[in-house]
């Protein structure tokens, strides 16, 4: 008996965490989950990005970054000694419009987080030097010129004085600090407007839950906040210029007459979320698996090939349930037709009449509520039709057809 | 079969999964019992009208029609007049309410008077819903009450009116042809709105005549207009005689009416509120329901009827001497049946189309006044008889008995979600509702864990202190000694025990051990060890 | 079952829909209904546990410290693909992974098949089950989750360790009065040859000489010497307080690897051996030897498990009538908590039985888990030497096993009656 039970065999293909960074699969995913944070940041952006008043002077908390630095700017220009921000216009998009103002940001903080991620792979010590040593020249740059020069200052003058409010304006060192500070000032406005752009990446890179984490919740506190603030109460109290939504959904015109075009961007924004969420988890989460499994597994090629299973699965899932989903929202939210095409199969009937008729069908509440009795009867579809049968048998007929072409 | 035993189930009744399955029973039948009652209370059969979708004699389908036919959009209201609030041009609506049959679900709310909180609340509309019509009004919308004994008093209320919810009997006016229910309500012209106003036939656009020739601004220099050009005034004109009718006045044939209460009526024009039909002088109102007339002697003694003149039709408009046409109006009528088919389709009854009805109501201004109405709300008063695209006439179905249990149950799921996502309460409750869901799911739903094999032997142990204790004590100590003494002289226990002080000293034979033997006192630790030590090496020698 | 993030997921969604409704925000609703819409659609995806597994063990019955190599064969039969299973073969705690894992994410199309390999080290002797196999189904998504198992169960054995203990035997003080199986020149079943004779009608064909048949044509058969056996009786304390110490060094532990070390030091001498273990009862295997009965002593010394107080007197009166005339009886126990002991063995030693006492010291076991206060313990050790020499004063021959002695050294501490 004892002769019947193999050990594990080792394979060319292995589970090691080198070789998984190689993996194309596993790459499909990071691309995939990296494409769709960028899309969706610039759908939102889109969608979000307008103030009520177009005009270059007007600020409002839209989503867009260039609003608060031309704004940051002409505060500067004002001032009796103008100032300029540092960080040049043509790198921060500001003077661009459409979505011409996020590509360059967008790339730049692409750059740095290869850069973060490349820095990742390296040993703990030299991450630690290089996180010194950025830490420090942010530092340097800080406070440096401004400490020297007071020094300097103060030797030579052979005087102990403040570095502010003297009336020689080479002693007020402090105007040192102004520079740097704006820079920094800059630096935060960019990491708060791409901050779901920034932690996104980091998490897709990094491989980090929480930063993915954190994408995610800044995305929807953005989304919360937009709503909230052009919610009708508060924009009648709060003068913000924040262009709003339309309150109700016009008709059905975009793709062949599903959807009407003000969901289209909500759709595709929801989608994309969902997307880069499951990609850059599940990115995570099969590393994370694959990682814990003890050395002879790693080397096991009947685990890898169970792992590469998994992820093509994943991966062909990820396409055919956004595809779905996609059509399923868009054919939900169609619904309400389809309601009041039912109810007519009473014509006739008192009843019939007044639903068809009925102001909450035109209003987005019949809309919302149709769309959901809809999504739970495609939910309920499942117990009709055997999908995994069917997939199981398209598998097996392509799986024959490619035998025989072999 | 097994026929389960009486002690068997007696058995199942006193386990623990009887006695949960009995405690579950009687919460779920007590929830069913409670559910039903409060459930019944709103959904009561009774007879199904006035509905503006119903063909019956005393539904409201001609009107409906009519309206349609000029080209305006008719939609109906099944679930709450909440949803007046989402109409986006309310200036372009008219909200009608014929006869509030129902009362629904609502909740407590919070009020801005002392009381904080306001318990009970009226029936009919909920507060907010009555909120929501006259903030309706207040944006410019027009709404049309009619309605005698059903629960209009609280939107009443709202605009400074009481329905006396008594039947009104009149004396002269009742009409011979039909029944005494049936009483005409004559109004000479319908748009003076106080006594210093005079005639405003100006705001409505079907009688505007600011030239005064007779023929309405809008067909100024039309001598035979079109349908089109006619627009919402197209019932004033008599394709046959070619006739324009610019009457102001009508003659509203009432079935069965109420009156507003007295005093209450809004004779002060200051709140725009505007009493413009009353009934005669010897109409009584039957309040003390015993539903027949009682003349008393003053007309004010108790138990006798209430005597006339009674306003039965107000109107209210936001603009004063309703000038602005873009503000809102509120017409408000003592009679729910005022344009039920019977009454409203003369011609329609005459050639049979509502079989039931076995009368014949003489010909009224019923449909004219509607319709009038419907034009000074709709129909653009700049003297070109447009009308908005969006214009609409809403029919509130939400209050009217449904005519099947599928149609209330649809209208109520339909009334509890735009309650819960419309009213302050409600919403707040589900707020909390939505609140200690996700607490709910965070605290409560858990992932299985992940499965990992963790070696473990189960780690036996042994142990016991005061066992330790008791073997450090001096008798114990002195027992083994005594034990080994014996063991090393192979004597048997009774041999030992009969054996000599003088002998066993002479076995030990160690001084400090025979001591320890026959001296009983504490012994210090150091001692103890020392003693120890010494039987240890005892048998050694 | 829906995980903790389909529920927020659909809680999020459901609430989204609603306070987009009360905001009047219809691009809440829109997210609201898309994120129901993708629970929906994943509900479509739906794996199965209808799986075919096939468990292979290296060995069915293994001494205690040995590794047993094991193999899952994981076949999805069906027409449906599995989607992402969890396969986790529940291993009894008391094994040890050594390499491999008894766990594995697969995704089987139809029809494929994979395994889990994996080795175990068995640290203690016992019956063992493992199995069942626990299966997991999970959406590529996380939203669902699904726990089944495959109820496929491997039996194994895992005996106590056997020492080799002859040469202690042969060096040891013991007398050698049961010198293993002997030759007696007398016809019978055995092993040696004793002679060759006539076919009579009953023998059995198995030992027909057919060499001499070939040769005389006549039915010959070959005869044996008969084996005398000395009946070795081993009785093994396995009363709750033996379990004193850690779990793998305890009186009760030493005991058994004792019990097979001399069980199988005898059945190689062609002895017969006996086997009772007493704990809550008394459970005796009768004399025999061979194959047969070394397996039954090892299987049921692998089950014992300290439990009961039955004391040593009750189990020798119970087997007197059973005890062979004379024979050698091993006692293997702590000789603790049984007032019995001393008159039990009284009993034995004056009924003419040569009584070996092997006797870890559970004092010293218990040192090994309890902080025992030196004078306690110096005490506690007077007294069981009280014990013992009253035992060797029977003409018992008593060793006194330390937890840190080797079975062989200890057999050869043994203490003259």
């Amino acid at each position: 008996m004892a002769d019947d039970v193999a050990i594990q065999s080792e394979g060319i293909e292995t589970l090691h965490l080198k070789v998984l960074r190689r993996k194309w699969q596993i790459l499909a995913l990071q691309i995939t989950a990296t494409i769709s944070l960028f899309s969706m940041y610039i759908m939102m952006t889109r969608t979000y990005g307008s103030c009520d008043i177009i005009d270059s002077t007007s600020w409002c908390p839209a989503l867009d970054h260039t609003l608060t630095l031309s704004a940051l700017q002409q505060f500067l220009v004002l001032q009796p000694d103008p100032l300029s921000l540092p960080i040049p216009n043509w790198m921060t998009g500001v003077g661009n419009s459409g979505d011409g103002r996020y590509w360059m940001p967008l790339f730049v903080i692409s750059i740095l987080v290869a850069g973060w991620t490349i820095l990742g792979l390296q040993t703990a010590k030299l991450r630690r030097r290089v996180n010194m040593g950025i830490l420090g020249f942010a530092l340097l740059y800080l406070a440096g010129l401004f400490v020297i020069t007071w020094l300097i200052g103060m030797i030579f003058s052979f005087d102990l004085y403040l570095p502010f409010g003297q009336i020689d304006s080479n002693k007020n060192h402090v105007e040192y600090l102004v520079g740097p500070l704006l820079l920094y000032i800059q630096v935060f406005v960019l990491v708060f407007y791409f901050l779901p752009v920034i932690s996104g990446l980091l998490g897709i890179w990094g491989m980090s839950k929480s930063r993915i984490s954190w994408a995610i919740g800044s995305t929807i506190i953005y989304l919360g906040l937009h709503a909230l603030l052009s919610y009708e109460g508060v924009r009648s109290t709060i003068e913000l210029n924040l262009s709003a939504l339309p309150v109700q959904i016009g008709d059905a015109t975009e793709w062949g007459g599903l959807v009407a075009p003000e969901i289209v961007p909500l759709l595709i924004i929801s989608l994309l979320l969902m997307v880069f969420l499951e990609s850059g988890f599940a990115t995570i989460r099969y590393v994370e698996y694959a990682f814990k499994l003890p050395e002879s597994c790693k080397k096991d090629p009947e685990y890898v090939s169970q792992f590469d299973n998994i992820l093509n699965v994943h991966l062909q899932q990820t396409v055919g349930v956004s595809f779905f989903v996609g059509l399923v929202t868009a054919l939900a939210l169609k619904f309400d037709d389809l309601i009041v095409d039912l109810v007519s199969v009473f014509e006739g009937s008192q009843w019939s009449e007044q639903v068809k008729e009925s102001l909450e069908l035109q209003l987005t509440y019949g809309t919302v509520i149709s769309a959901m009795i809809f999504v739970i009867f495609i939910a309920g579809l499942r117990y009709i039709i055997p999908w995994p049968r069917i997939s199981g048998l398209i598998e097996k007929g392509i799986r024959q057809i490619r035998d025989q072409s072999v | 079969m097994a026929v389960p035993s009486l002690s068997g189930v007696g058995n199942w009744l006193r386990s623990p999964s009887g006695k949960r399955m009995v405690a579950l029973s009687l919460f779920y039948l007590t929830l069913g019992l409670l559910f039903s009652t409060v459930a019944g209370t709103y959904i009561t059969r009774s007879e199904v009208h006035q509905s503006a979708y119903g063909e019956d004699w005393n539904d409201m389908s001609a009107f409906r029609a009519d309206i349609k036919n000029q080209g305006i959009t008719t939609t109906s209201i099944v679930s709450s007049p909440l949803l007046l609030e989402e109409i986006q041009s309310p200036r372009d609506t008219v909200f009608v309410v014929s006869g509030i049959e129902r009362d629904t679900i609502s909740l407590p709310r919070f009020s801005a008077d002392s009381s904080v909180i306001q318990l009970v609340e009226g029936l009919g509309y909920s507060t907010s819903e009555i909120d929501a019509i006259s903030n309706f009004v207040e944006r410019g919308g027009t709404i049309v009450v009619l309605d005698d004994f059903g629960y209009a008093q609280g939107l009443a209320d709202e605009f400074g009116l009481g329905f006396s919810g008594h039947q009104l009997y009149d004396t002269q006016t009742w009409d011979p042809d039909l029944d005494f229910n049936y009483v005409w309500l004559n109004i000479t012209n319908g748009f003076n709105y106080s006594t210093s106003s005079g005639s405003r036939t100006n705001t409505n656009p079907c009688i505007a005549d600011e030239d005064s020739d007779g023929t309405p601004d809008f067909l100024e220099g039309i001598v035979v207009p079109t349908t089109e050009e006619l627009g919402l005034c197209s019932h004033r004109w008599d394709s046959i005689s070619a006739t324009y009718n610019m009457d102001p006045g009508y003659d509203l044939l009432l079935n069965q009416p109420s009156a507003f209460d007295k005093g209450e009526a809004g004779e002060n024009s200051d709140d725009n509120l505007y009493p413009i039909g009353f009934s005669t002088q010897d109409a009584y109102l039957d309040t003390n329901n015993d539903g027949k007339l009682t003349v008393g002697f003053s007309g004010t003694d108790a138990g006798s009827d209430e005597q006339g003149p009674f306003a039965m039709y107000v109107k209210y408009c936001r603009s004063r001497n309703c000038d602005n046409p873009d503000s809102g109006r509120a017409y408000f009528v003592t009679d729910g049946s005022l344009l039920v088919n019977s009454i409203y389709d003369t011609e329609g009854v005459e050639s049979g189309a509502y079989g039931e009805f076995n009368k014949t109501p003489d010909i009224n201004d019923n449909r004219r006044w509607a319709l009038d109405l419907i034009a000074e709300a709709l129909m653009s008063n700049d003297g070109n008889a447009s009308i908005s695209s969006d214009a609409q006439v809403i029919f509130d179905e939400s209050r009217h008995q449904q005519p099947s249990f599928m149609g209330d149950t649809y209208n109520l799921l339909y009334y509890i979600l735009i309650y819960f996502t419309n009213d302050w309460m409600a919403m707040l409750l589900m707020f909390l509702g939505l609140f200690v869901l996700f607490e709910f799911i965070i605290i409560k739903k858990l992932d299985p864990e992940p499965w990992r094999h963790v070696f473990s032997i189960i780690y036996y142990g042994y142990g016991d202190s005061r066992r330790y204790e008791y073997y450090g004590r001096a008798n114990k100590i002195k027992q083994i000694l005594l034990t080994r003494v014996r063991n090393v002289n192979s004597l048997t226990r009774e041999e030992f025990d009969a054996l000599p002080a003088r002998d066993l000293q002479k076995m030990v034979d160690d001084p400090v051990l025979i001591k320890f033997i026959f001296e009983d006192r504490r012994y210090s630790m150091e001692e103890m060890i020392a003693v120890i030590k010494r039987i240890k090496t005892w048998g050694r020698r | 079952m829906w995980t903790r993030k389909a529920s927020i997921l659909g809680a999020g969604g459901v609430s989204l829909v609603l306070v987009g409704m009360m905001m009047s925000n219809f691009q809440m609703m829109v997210f609201g209904v898309a994120f129901v819409a993708f629970l929906a659609v994943n509900s479509w995806i739906t794996g199965h546990g209808d799986i075919q597994v096939v468990r292979t063990l290296s060995a069915d019955n293994l001494y205690k410290g040995d590794d047993l190599y094991v193999e899952l064969e994981i076949t999805n039969p069906s027409w449906r693909r599995t989607q992402q299973l969890e396969i986790y073969d529940n291993v009894p705690h008391e094994m040890k992974l050594r390499s491999g894992l008894n766990y594995m994410r697969v995704n089987l199309g139809p029809g494929e098949t994979t395994r889990v390999r994996y080795v175990l080290r068995c640290p203690l002797r016992g019956h063992y089950s493992i199995g069942p196999i626990s299966i997991r189904y999970r959406d590529s998504f996380n939203l669902f989750s699904q726990e089944m198992y495959v109820d496929h169960r491997s039996d194994l054995i895992v005996f106590p360790q056997v020492r080799e203990i002859e040469e202690a035997m042969v060096r040891s003080r013991t007398p050698k009065m049961y010198t293993g199986a002997t030759t007696l020149r007398t016809p019978g079943p055995g092993t040696e040859f004793f002679s060759l004779r006539e076919y009579v009608p009953g023998d059995p064909f198995k030992i027909i000489n057919w060499k001499a048949f070939a040769r005389t044509g006549q039915l010959i058969v070959n005869e044996k010497c008969r084996d005398a056996v000395t009946d070795v009786f081993i009785l093994v304390d396995s009363r709750d307080i033996s379990r004193i110490g850690t779990v793998l060094k305890n009186p009760l532990e030493v005991g058994t690897v004792a019990a097979a070390s001399l069980a199988s030091y005898f059945i190689k001498r062609r002895d017969s051996v006996a086997l009772a273990v007493y704990d809550e009862r008394l459970s005796f295997l009768s004399p025999d030897t061979g194959d047969k009965q070394y397996f039954k002593i090892l299987s049921s010394l692998a089950g014992v498990a300290p439990k009961g107080a039955m004391p040593l007197q009750a189990v020798t009166n119970a087997l007197s009538s059973r005890f062979s005339r004379g024979s050698p009886v091993f006692i293997i126990s702590a000789l603790e908590g049984d007032g019995t002991t001393i008159p039990a063995i009284r009993d034995l030693a004056g009924r003419g039985h040569e009584v070996i006492i092997l006797s870890p010291s559970s004092v010293d076991f218990e040192r090994l888990v309890s902080r025992i206060p030196r004078t306690s313990y110096e005490v506690l050790k007077l007294e069981r030497q009280n014990r013992l020499t009253a035992l060797a004063g029977f003409g018992a021959r008593v060793i006194d096993w330390m937890p840190d002695v080797e079975l062989s050294q200890a057999l050869l501490q043994v203490k003259m009656g």
